[in-house]
């Protein structure tokens, strides 16, 4: 395995992963200060063993399907999750939908559990315990999928993309617990933009794999379709603009 | 039946986007598996390039949508 092969492979796991991290230390932020942490942090921890309990079941499954099958439908997916980040992060640019706000989810949630009323049970807030075990495990789903679609396209890409994702939990973690608010100075949706790109990138590249096509320059070819999904991504939003625009001018007319 | 559809949205948000992108896979896999189409130089920058119409497409169709609700 070469630094060429590995470095957009720990790129795009760890800018994907940090986004989903980002949006499950808000809920349970949320859910710490309002309920109490012992509850937030007991459900995150759950979800986390049911995250952990169902990769181990899956892994050994992935490993008996054939590798162009599996590029082919990893390939696709990543694909479908990839372009969906891309579109929305170009529509979000060019000022057709309004950009995520960290903030305003952490004060939304937190108005929303103090109006919830006390449901405890052996000493654990149910309410606390479920709102943070639904978001750590929606948002480690994403994560596990990303780490397995990036991992899996290649022999050997599984750990690079694992040790992606550690960082970004545990770069997370560390800003969450020193500074106990969402985090929301991360510009997500530049961030959001470059992991759609990756992501669109890498199911591009494996599911010409899983086609059968040789790639031209090989693994050069994954840079190569990075660059230029980040040039169409641009134009994009160049475009979604100026569409926008005389739409909007046509339609007052 | 909630979980399905959580996972399902994970990805597809549009779902002309994903159908787009998956029928220009089945017509470059067609392509290469019935026509043999093996130049290097064809199948990789066709199924980029188609990808990327698609997606350009679709987000001009979305603003375009927008700005007329706009009124």
């Amino acid at each position: 395995m070469t630094w060429l092969q590995a470095a957009p492979t720990i790129t795009a796991a760890f800018l994907a992963s940090f986004v989903e991290f980002v949006e499950a230390a808000t809920i349970v932020l949320a859910v710490g200060t309002v309920r109490g942490w012992r509850s937030a942090l007991g459900g995150a921890a759950i979800a986390v063993l049911v995250l952990f309990a169902a990769m181990l079941a899956l892994g050994p499954a992935l490993t008996q399907v054939p590798q162009q099958a599996m590029q082919l439908v990893v390939g696709l997916l990543l694909l479908l999750f990839g372009a969906r980040w891309l579109r929305k992060a170009i529509l979000r640019s060019a000022g057709i939908i309004a950009l995520h706000d960290e903030d305003a989810i952490f004060r939304s949630e937190t108005d929303t559990l103090r109006r919830a009323g006390s449901v405890a049970g052996r000493g654990l807030d149910f309410i606390a315990a479920t709102t943070a075990f639904k978001a750590v495990l929606l948002e480690g789903t994403e994560v596990a999928f990303i780490v397995i679609g990036i991992g899996a396209g290649g022999a050997g890409l599984l750990l690079p993309a694992a040790a992606g994702a550690a960082a970004a939990a545990l770069l997370v973690l560390a800003i969450a617990a020193a500074v106990h608010r969402p985090l929301a100075r991360v510009p997500q949706n530049t961030v959001k933009f470059a992991v759609g790109v990756l992501i669109t990138a890498f199911g591009i590249y494996w599911t010409g794999e899983g086609l059968g096509i040789a790639w031209p320059g090989g693994d050069l070819a994954l840079p190569a379709l990075a660059s230029g999904l980040l040039a169409a991504g641009l134009l994009g939003v160049r475009a979604a603009e100026s569409v926008g625009s005389r739409a909007a001018r046509a339609a007052v007319r | 039946m909630r979980l399905i559809r959580t996972i399902f949205g994970l990805f597809v948000d549009d779902g002309a986007l994903a159908l787009g992108l998956l029928a220009w896979t089945s017509v470059i896999g067609l392509a290469v598996r019935f026509w043999s189409v093996t130049p290097l130089a064809v199948p990789g920058p066709a199924l980029f390039l188609g990808y990327v119409a698609i997606l350009i497409g679709n987000v001009a169709y979305a603003a375009h949508a927008h700005g007329l609700r706009r009124r």
